[in-house]
């Protein structure tokens, strides 16, 4: 065998496990089975414990949008310290405000085209409401680690959640280190459950979580 | 042709009539996806009508214009709330661990669901959203629609197959049998012949009545709300249409409150009579006031078909109002008052109450009627103590000589000649449906036909999902003049007019073809009673869903009658639910081809002598048959497709 050939060809062994892409170091992922919604997508998971890492939100970018009477997205999670912009891009006036615990704010009401930004640095479930509107209701979880995701259609997820923290511009999460984890879910109407996971140094651990119906929890015991 | 070809060729017609809506499901079809920009409104949804193949995607994007609305899909188990700017929540169900089913909503942008039912369904609102709420619907029609197919080929049968049996002559000569309920039953000969017998009936119901004024001016102004608006035009309508009419004929004149205050006021009794030996102008009475006899030239049904043409111009804004309702009837029973001051009897309920018309003409399909028993003793009997008043009972206040009774048009059932009578001969008797077979003028053929075309009109503007025809006329909300004008001059034309104007025709053809010895006019009475029995199944179609889609505001009324938040019965807050949905296009459909069979039978019964053989029979009743096939399709159209 010429080496040039033999050369690429251990090149292609090293590489090809990262540039199969999803099976990387340090995974989980997995599937969330709720009771009595109609839909099983944004479902929250993530680990309680997992590494604080110091993030680069430098680029990132959160945004708790206003159109049509309705916050978009219903659910944010965010690392803490993340900025959020709240634009009014509807028709209407807004008046956003939070009761909770992790963040009490009230942004007053504001006109469609104007923008306000709300640092959250608690960790926390954080309620918002408008004072105009009363239907309007959204949550921002603010989260201490970035091992989070979020259920997609088919109630799957995977930690790190790539994808959302493309969308939201989070850069230089590293892998999630090989160790034993304490994996919990949060959804509105869903009592909180947990898991004790154990992420492999590579491939990724395999977690289905059936939910029942059931008062919400806090994020984190205080 | 032997009868018994012509009974081999109807199997085989409805051998045909039943496979060819089946053959048309063998068309192929390939499944599609239907994006729908979707918009509710006061009082309608854009779009009104949604139509797709079986087995296809919708996907609706839904918003409110103004207020909230509802989307309750019939048979499709979809309810939403569609609010302003988009914003929609969906119902869902989820069932516990311990097999408990919950309900809940979800927030959504989009409702999605696969018409896999084929028929028609309606979508309404739950949302009491305004005045016509209860009337806010749209139609979603999935193909192939077998049922209506179905529907329209057994119509086509049904005629054919009256008309080849009719020109074979296989239809025997109606039945005259008859059974007498008060020799039968001794306990409502007791009751019937009680003096308090009609006085109790009228109490009761004017104490109702009084309840329903106060309601209707002091209650809830929204009509759903309101026990006046969903008793009167919900229950009363129907059970009126669908009960008293076709089993009692006028029995609702027995024990309607309206002209009962006038009455006792001019008799200054409640109960006994008061009896003169020496007559007064005939009768053996003296009421208060004048005691004039009603004008000769007034002694028809005109009046009561301009008033009942003007009040159903404002249809659906009476219907709608309470306080639009108690304004009639406190007009009525300020008119009962005066007429009766003035004149002798019920000069009201014969010539002008807008429902005494229609209740004369349809009463004579009646399965009940009162007769004499005998009418040889009447004959005999000088003092016709029926007509003039007798120390039993009060002279007839209809102005009726009961020995001479031959048809319940305008006999208003007050039982005082059953107790008037001293030979004891006047008796109530079941019948079969459609008995009294001869419309005696003009003035009553118009009742029926008006009568069927405002079923048409109701059915176009409060069951249909026109907004447009709602707007036009709901016009004390919409302010719009000339749409109103152009609606009701539309009404107008179609009832006096384009309608009365197809039968005549069909009246003239029959005539000349079949060249039955009888004049136009003759022709024309006759052919026209096809239109009492349909157009008495036709009402019961349109009324009976009216109670099947409303039954909760009518137990929600009945727990907070006057609209002041009370709970009675604990059923103040029941949710919209209508009873059986599902069914309504299929009940529809079998009370109308009801309807086509028992109008054209009776019809030919009404022709009889007038077409001496089978085949004149049939010549004659041809285009009439048609003309109805085609108001029956109109119809199941309407109510099916």
């Amino acid at each position: 065998m010429p080496r040039k050939t033999l050369f690429a060809f251990i090149l292609a062994l090293l590489l090809a496990p990262p540039l199969a892409g999803g099976a990387s170091a340090g995974q989980i992922k997995g599937t969330v089975k709720p009771q009595g919604l109609r839909s099983p997508e944004g479902v929250l998971v993530y680990l309680s414990n997992g590494p604080e890492v110091m993030l680069d939100l430098s680029g990132a970018k959160f945004v708790m949008d206003q159109r049509q009477l309705t916050f978009i997205p219903y659910v944010l999670p965010v690392p803490v310290g993340a900025k959020v912009s709240f634009p009014n891009n509807d028709k209407v006036a807004h008046n956003v405000f939070s009761l909770s615990q992790a963040k009490k704010f009230n942004l007053g009401s504001y006109k469609p085209g104007q923008s306000i930004e709300v640092t959250f640095d608690q960790p926390g479930v954080v309620e918002l409401r408008c004072d105009v509107h009363q239907e309007m209701k959204a949550y921002i979880l603010v989260l201490k680690n970035p091992y989070y995701a979020l259920t997609d259609a088919q109630g799957n997820f995977a930690i790190p959640d790539s994808k959302l923290l493309a969308a939201h511009g989070i850069k230089g999460v590293p892998p999630l280190p090989e160790g034993k984890y304490l994996m919990k879910t949060w959804h509105e109407k869903l009592r909180g459950d947990r898991a004790k996971v154990e992420a492999p140094a590579t491939g990724a651990a395999d977690v289905t979580f059936r939910l029942k119906r059931g008062p919400s929890g806090v994020l984190y015991k205080r | 042709m032997s009868r018994r070809t012509a009974l081999i060729l109807m199997v085989a017609a409805l051998v045909v009539a039943l496979a060819a809506p089946l053959a048309l499901r063998l068309m192929p079809r390939s499944p599609q996806t239907h994006v729908i920009n979707f918009t509710a409104q006061r009082y309608g949804y854009t779009p009104a009508r949604i139509t797709v193949n079986q087995g296809d995607k919708v996907v609706l994007k839904p918003t409110s214009k103004d207020v909230t609305h509802g989307f309750l899909l019939d048979g499709y188990d979809v309810d939403a709330i569609l609010k302003q700017q988009g914003v929609t929540y969906l119902k869902y169900l989820w069932t516990d661990d311990q097999g408990k089913a919950h309900t809940d909503w979800d927030k959504v942008k989009l409702i999605e669901f696969t018409a896999d039912k084929a028929g028609k369904f309606t979508y309404r609102c739950t949302q009491t959203c305004g005045n016509l709420h209860p009337f806010m619907v749209g139609e979603l029609i999935v193909q192939d629609n077998t049922p209506y197919h179905f529907a329209v080929s057994l119509s086509l049968w049904i005629v054919f197959g009256l008309l080849l049996w009719t020109g074979v002559g296989g239809w025997r000569p109606p039945s005259s049998k008859r059974i007498d309920l008060l020799s039968r039953f001794s306990w409502f000969k007791r009751l019937v012949k009680a003096r308090s017998f009609q006085f109790w009936l009228l109490l009761i119901n004017l104490v109702i009545f009084y309840l329903f004024i106060l309601s209707a001016l002091w209650g809830s102004p929204v009509g759903n709300r309101n026990i006046a608006i969903i008793f009167v035009w919900i229950f009363w309508w129907t059970a009126l249409k669908a009960v008293m009419l076709p089993l009692g004929g006028r029995v609702w004149c027995l024990m309607c409150p309206l002209p009962a205050p006038a009455e006792w006021l001019v008799r200054m009794r409640l109960t006994s009579v008061r009896y003169l030996k020496e007559p007064l102008r005939r009768l053996h009475h003296r009421f208060l006031g004048l005691n004039l006899d009603w004008p000769k030239r007034l002694a028809n049904g005109w009046l009561q078909n301009t008033l009942f043409l003007v009040l159903i111009s404002f249809g659906i804004i009476l219907i709608t109002r309470p306080v639009a309702t108690a304004i009639l009837f406190l007009f009525i029973l300020a008119a009962t008052l005066v007429l009766s001051l003035i004149y002798r009897g019920r000069t009201f309920c014969r010539f002008l109450c807008p429902v005494g018309g229609f209740l004369g003409t349809y009463s004579m399909a009646a399965c009940s009627e009162l007769r004499p028993v005998d009418t040889e003793v009447c004959k005999k009997h000088r003092d016709k103590c029926c007509l003039v008043g007798g120390e039993g009972g009060w002279a007839c206040p209809w102005g009726r000589y009961t020995g001479g009774l031959k048809r319940n048009n305008y006999c208003g059932l007050c039982t005082e000649c059953i107790k008037s009578c001293p030979k004891d001969n006047v008796s109530i008797f079941l019948r079969p449906f459609g008995s009294d077979l001869r419309l005696k003028g003009y003035d009553e053929a118009f009742n029926v036909l008006i009568m069927l075309m405002v079923a048409f009109v109701f059915s176009v503007t409060m069951l249909g999902p026109w907004l447009w025809i709602k707007q036009a006329a709901n016009v004390t909300e919409s302010r719009h003049l000339v749409p109103f004008l152009l609606y009701v001059g539309s009404v107008l034309s179609l009832a006096m007019i384009v309608f009365p104007g197809l039968l005549f025709g069909a009246s003239w053809l029959g005539r000349r073809w079949s060249g039955i010895d009888v004049s136009f006019k003759e022709t024309t009475l006759r052919l026209t009673y096809v239109f009492i029995p349909l157009g008495i199944f036709a009402w019961i179609a349109f009324s009976l869903p009216q109670v099947m889609i409303n039954y909760n505001y009518v137990l929600a009324v009945l727990s907070d009658p006057l609209g002041l938040g009370w709970n009675l019965l604990g059923t103040a807050y029941l949710p919209f639910d209508p009873l059986w949905p599902r069914s309504i296009p299929y009940i529809q459909g079998v009370l109308l081809l009801s309807g086509l069979y028992l109008g054209l039978r009776r019809g030919l019964a009404a022709l009889g002598p007038a077409a001496p053989t089978p085949a004149a029979s049939l010549k004659a009743m041809l285009p009439t048959a048609l003309l109805t096939l085609l108001v029956v399709n109109v119809f199941l159209r309407l109510y099916m497709a």
